[in-house]
Order: structure tokens, then sequence, then C-alpha cells
């Protein structure tokens, strides 16, 4: 019966009944114990009482209480220890030395009632007396949450942010208020904050998240304090609902993300406090390996030496700096290869003081296409340079056996080295006009090559156009009045500047006169300018109009094709080359305006060169 | 009585042309065929008039021009440059460097004596003279 109720007693007793050998083994374990402590007697049995339930922080306390448990037979203590999931309890204990006969220690017995609840309760009472007033008037939501990191109190805007009542939180768990997958590690760290208790502010260290009753979560920046009571150490956190600073905060990143360069951004020190995908891809280093690490590491050697220099400069007076400003800058890849880089660089003022952003594009292939141009660009100028000298050696090679040809023919004609009789005359004003043909067809030829070669032949100045008219006229009159022609001119009165290249427009004008004059055979030519407009934009219009005998369709459609034979008959072929009026148009519009024809058989003929003015 | 014409000129069949027109105006002329020779000339015989080619090897009309209006007696002497460049600027080349006058080949035989003789002074103008 003793031995039935002595069972009975250890099966049904509400404390939990331990014993545990002088090393701290487990020797027996109730019911009782493994309700309270969440260890099976199985699992207890031959641990060590103090890795099982004792905090590390408690350890001291525990020993002390167990020498004072063999000193005077019993101690009675309160303590904290640690269940199983790693919930702290607060545990009244009685703990008995039992001795062996001998008088030598045997075990020791202790009875461990789970005082939780009363201690929250006594811990609540405690600081809401002291503080509750206190924290109902201030904004942020505030939970202070006791050594066993039970709730004690909530002032309201904390019941308004978590969506609890006061009366659901008060005894429960801190990790309540937050989403599972941080309730462990949280736990973890409570215990690691209560062994070194110390202040911490809003938003420092990790992200943070809260969870509503509802279940949802939001983000939160918390600040801690410790706060020593009779109670114990109690922890005070003030809880701030970071959603928006958050939204803003992503959306900064996003903004930073969708840049097309790289971006980095370096805290005073030069250390990298954000970089971009796109500054990863470009210097190849994975953001873990860029953030907290010094900006220098981005830049060759050789100029590492200047770089703090000019980075402590930039932050003591900073500007923004745009794209390509100032020197040939370099960056350094992971693998050690460089690169030309242009960076921008602009202050910004955050919480954490001002930092500087920089926007970092890498211009290798900029750099690579300037190179080539410029490369390009000296060789067509080399090619240009080797043109021009061989139209000037062709030109000279030209000319010089044709200066013995039409020279000497002129002496000959001119009777110098004696008379000659009339065949002997004919004949050499035959090869005087083959030579002179021979002349224009070079000029023109040599003319249209410089048209064709790859840089502008043409050499634009202002001038008068009236002005030059009006001389072309002078030297053409002679001309018109020889073949009994009368020369009209028709010119604005005042002057008339105009920008384009006088050589061209000269001959232009004196190869189409004097196509009139060679063409017309009574009547006369006229040269005539107007100003006009074309779609709003001012031109010149320089018409050479003959009373000639006009030109058919069929032959206006191939006037301006080079060596175009026409099929008028009754003029001898002359000087011309065949070239001068494709030679005209071209030089036309190779000064941006173009050359016309109007005419019919019986009617005449009139060129119009019209140029651009404006 | 006519000028005493330095002709500077490679090209035997311009040389012979450009001489024989003047000879037969009733000038004296002389005669180099390079540039150097056509200095050394110059300098030993005063001429009254240069008429020089612009383009002959070794030293170009150019620098004939060049060396010749070094000396303070050689100022104000005339000096044609005839030649068979008619690119643009090449005018302007040879008067900015010392030519009086440019004159490009294939010459007029009808005009080229009086082309020269304007840039000499009246009594020594045969050609204009004798047609009066």
């Amino acid at each position: 019966m003793a031995a039935a109720f002595t069972a009975e007693v250890w099966e049904h007793s509400p404390d939990a009944l331990v014993a545990y050998a002088p090393d701290g083994t487990v020797l027996h374990w109730n019911p009782a114990a493994e309700s309270i402590f969440g260890y099976a007697n199985a699992e207890a049995q031959g641990r060590n009482l103090y890795d099982l339930v004792v905090p590390p922080a408690e350890a001291e306390q525990a020993r002390i209480s167990q020498a004072s448990a063999l000193r005077d037979g019993v101690a009675v203590y309160e303590a904290v220890r640690r269940r199983k999931d790693g919930v702290l309890v607060h545990i009244n204990v009685s703990a008995r030395a039992v001795l062996r006969p001998d008088g030598q220690l045997d075990y020791f017995l202790a009875s461990k009632r789970d005082e939780t609840r009363l201690k929250v309760q006594r811990d609540a009472n405690l600081v809401q007396a002291r503080f509750g007033a206190l924290l109902e008037s201030t904004p942020d939501a505030t939970v202070i949450v006791n050594v066993l990191g039970r709730i004690v109190l909530v002032n309201s805007q904390a019941e308004l942010l978590f969506g609890y009542p006061l009366a659901e939180l008060l005894g429960q768990t801190v990790e309540v208020l937050l989403p599972d997958r941080f309730r462990t590690a949280h736990l973890k760290n409570r215990a690691g904050f209560f062994a070194m208790p110390h202040t911490r502010a809003m938003g420092e260290g990790l992200e943070l998240y809260g969870l509503r009753r509802n279940g949802e979560e939001f983000p939160v920046e918390v600040s801690q304090s410790p706060l020593r009571t009779e109670g114990g150490t109690m922890v005070m956190s003030a809880v701030r609902d970071a959603t928006s600073r958050k939204k803003a905060s992503q959306q900064f990143r996003d903004l930073l993300e969708s840049a097309p360069d790289a971006m980095i951004i370096v805290d005073p020190h030069g250390q990298i406090i954000l970089a971009n995908n796109q500054a990863v891809t470009l210097f190849g280093w994975a953001q873990d390996e860029l953030l907290g690490k010094p900006i220098d590491m981005l830049v060759p050697e050789r100029f590492r030496g200047p770089h703090p220099g000019h980075r402590d400069g930039f932050f003591e007076q900073p500007r923004t700096r745009a794209m390509g400003a100032g020197r040939e800058l370099y960056g350094l890849r992971k693998n050690g290869s460089e690169f030309p880089v242009e960076i921008s660089l602009s202050p910004i003022e955050t919480e954490q003081g001002r930092v500087v952003s920089s926007a970092i594009r890498d211009v290798t292939d900029r750099r690579r296409i300037e190179q080539a141009l410029r490369e390009k660009n000296l060789e067509l100028e080399n090619a240009a340079v080797a043109k021009d000298r061989f139209f000037a050696g062709m030109s000279h090679e030209l000319r010089t056996p044709l200066n013995a040809v039409i020279g000497f023919t002129g002496t000959l004609l001119m009777q110098l080295p004696g008379p000659l009789n009339a065949e002997q005359t004919r004949q050499l004003q035959l090869v005087q006009t083959a030579g002179q043909h021979l002349l224009s067809l070079i000029n023109d030829l040599l003319e249209l090559a410089k048209l064709d070669a790859e840089r502008p032949a043409l050499h634009p100045e202002t001038f008068d156009c009236c002005q030059v008219l009006s001389d072309l006229a002078a030297t053409l009159q002679p001309q018109a009045q020889k073949k009994g022609l009368r020369f009209a001119l028709e010119l604005p009165l005042q002057p008339h500047p105009i920008r384009a290249d006088r050589r061209a427009l000269n001959q232009i004008v004196i190869n189409l006169m004097a196509n009139a004059i060679k063409f017309t055979e009574q009547g006369e030519v006229a040269l005539c300018m107007s100003a006009t407009q074309l779609d709003g934009r001012p031109q010149l219009e320089i018409s050479m109009r003959d009373t000639g005998s006009g030109i058919n369709e069929f032959d206006q459609s191939r006037l301006f094709q080079p060596f175009a034979q026409l099929g008028a008959v009754g003029h001898p072929k002359g000087e011309g080359s065949g070239l001068g009026l494709h030679l005209s148009r071209r030089l036309a519009e190779a000064m941006g305006g173009h050359l016309d024809l109007r005419s019919a058989p019986g009617s005449g003929s009139t060129f119009t060169l019209t140029l651009p003015t404006g | 009585m006519g000028a005493r014409i330095l002709i500077i000129e490679d090209d035997p069949a311009s040389m012979e042309l450009v001489r024989y027109l003047l000879e037969a105006a009733g000038h004296t002329t002389l005669c180099a065929i390079d540039g150097g020779a056509g200095v050394r000339l110059a300098l030993d015989e005063q001429p009254d008039l240069v008429l020089c080619d612009l383009q002959m090897p070794v030293m170009s009309g150019y620098q004939v021009a060049q060396s010749l209006r070094e000396y303070p007696a050689w100022r104000q002497v005339p000096m044609i440059a005839v030649t068979a460049f008619s690119m643009p600027g090449d005018r302007d080349k040879a008067l900015a460097i010392g030519f009086n006058e440019h004159i490009s080949k294939p010459i007029s035989p009808s005009q080229f004596v009086q082309q020269v003789e304007a840039l000499l002074p009246p009594p020594m103008r045969r050609a204009t003279a004798s047609r009066p």
C-alpha cells in the first residue's frame, strides 16, 4: 500500500518531481516534469539536468542554489528554466539534498512548480503601474517583454498595429508577433540579447517583419532597450510600421535596377553600400562581394593613389558631375581586366548622411568606334590628298603637250615664221579647233573627276550674285554682238548676296551662255536673275534664255548625259567637249541646287539654274 | 629696244614656243632648263623680266621666286609664273609667293606677248608698240 501510494504520488503530483545525481544526471523524472519541461521520462533520464533545462545565463545561480540545498538540507528558490521547445518558464523550486546512511550525498530531489502565469501577472502589474500611462503617450507601438520573453505590456498603439487586445497577448511569448519563419531565430537572438542587453536603434540591422492577428505580415522597424526592474531585466520594444518606407526604398531599388548604367552607391568612407545588377555584370563581382567593400577595388591600381583624395574632395564639396566630364577613366573587373568608363557622380542626402551615387558606363565599344572613325577619316583624308595630287599631275601632264600643239599652230597661223597659202591656213585651223576641243575636254573631265572624289570639291564663299553675273555678262556680250545677237541682262537693282562656289557658278553660266550664243542665229540671248521661294525657303533663279531653234523632247531627255549628240543639224561640232551640260548640272547639284531646261522646237530654250540661299 | 627676258622652263617644246614668240616680238631671251640654273642666270645677268615654270624637278618655280625675292635688287623685277597647273588656288599661291602674274598653259599665242609686255615699262613694249 505504502509503495503503491508512493507510486501514486509520483504519478499524480501537480509539481514536477526530479531526482538527480550530484553531477546533475537525471535519475527520475515524473509525468508533471514531462508536461512542464516537454521532455519525456525516457528522454530525460541519464541526461544532465543543466543541459536539459537550465539556460546558460542561469547556470551559475542554479549551482549556488544546489550548494545551498547541500548546506542547509533544503533550498527554496525561483528560477528561469527552458523548455524543450526553447520557451522559458518561471519555476518555483524546492530542492533537497538526500544523504546516504553514511552521510554522503546520494542525490538531489527537487519539486518544481511552473509559476510562469503568476510571474507574468506580477510583471504585468509592475510595468503597468510604472510605465502604462507613459507608454500610452508615445507615438510608437510599444511592447514590453519580461525576462521569460513573455509579453507583459502592450500600449494601445501596439494593440492597433498588431490587431490584438492586451488580454490576448499577455503572457504569450513575443514570437507570436513574428511570422513563423523568423520565430526560431528570434528565440535564439532573444537569449543573446538578455545575456548582454543593450539599446538598439530603429531600423538597424536586418529586415524585420511583424505579424498581425489576421495573419498579415508587414515590415517593421524596431528599437529595443533593456528595462531593469525588481522582476528582472525586461525589454521594451518600440515598433514602427515600415511599409511606406520599405515601399519607397523598394522604388529606389527598382529605379536603380532600371537604370541602363551600372550604379554604385558609396558612403563617405568609400565603402560600397549599394550596387545594381548592371554593376555586378559590368565588374564581375557578386552583390555580396561588393557590399561593404572599398570602392577602390573597382579602380585599377595605378589610379588608386589619388582616388581617395579625389573622393574626400568630392564629399566635402559635392556637385553633380556629368558623364564623360573630365579625364579618361578606367574600371577594373574581378578577373583583373581593365576597361574604359565614363562616370557621373551625384551626392544623395540620406538618413545615414551624405552618400554618393555613381553611374558607370562601359565605353569600350564607343572608344573602339571612335578610334576606327579616326583611322577611317585619316585614310579618307590620305586618299583625298592622293587623289588631288593625281588630278593636279594629270592636268599638268595633259596640258604641257597641248601647249606646244596649240602654241605652234598659233605661231604658224599668225604667219610669224612665214606666209601660208589658203589650204595650209585651213588645215592649221582644223588643228587649232581640235586642240581647243581637246583642251576643253581635259578641263571638263578633270572637273567631273573632282566632283566624283569623295570630299567636297566645292569652296563656298559669300558674294554678290548680281555683281558676278554682270561681270560675266561683260565678257559674254562681245561674243553675242559678233554674231549680231542682242544681249539682254535682267538683274534686280539691289545686291543679292549668296553663299556658293563662285567658280562653279561662273562655269555653269559661261557654259550655258556660250551654248546659247553658239546655237542662236538671230534674235537675242538673255541672262536673268530673280529671287523666289520654294516651300517658304528662299532661292535664286538664274535663267539663260535664247531665241534659237529650240530642242525637241527626245533630245531634252538625254541632253544632260555625257557626250550626248543631238539630232540638230547645221551646227558644226565646235570646241565643245560634250560634257558641258552634264558637268553644269553636276555642279548645280553639288551646290544643293538644280539645273532645268524649258524648250520647244521653234520657240527657243531657257536653262534655269536654281540655287538655295537660305 | 626690247627687253632681256629670262625663261626658266624644263619642257623643251614649251621653252621653244615662248622663246620664239618673244624673239619674234623683238625681245632678247635667256634660257635655263632648271630652277637652280635659272636663279644663277638671273643673278648674273639681271634680266628685265622672268618667265618661270612652276613644276620642275629639284627646284620648283615657287622656290625660284622665293630665293630671288630675298635679294633687294630683285624686289621689283617682274616675274611671271607660266604653268600647266590649273587647280583652283594655284594662281593665288603663285601671287602670294612673289610672282606678279600667272599665265596658264596652254598659252594663247596671239595674246601671250601682250600679257608679258603688260609688266614691262612702256619703252620696252615691242609688240604693243608695233600695233598702235
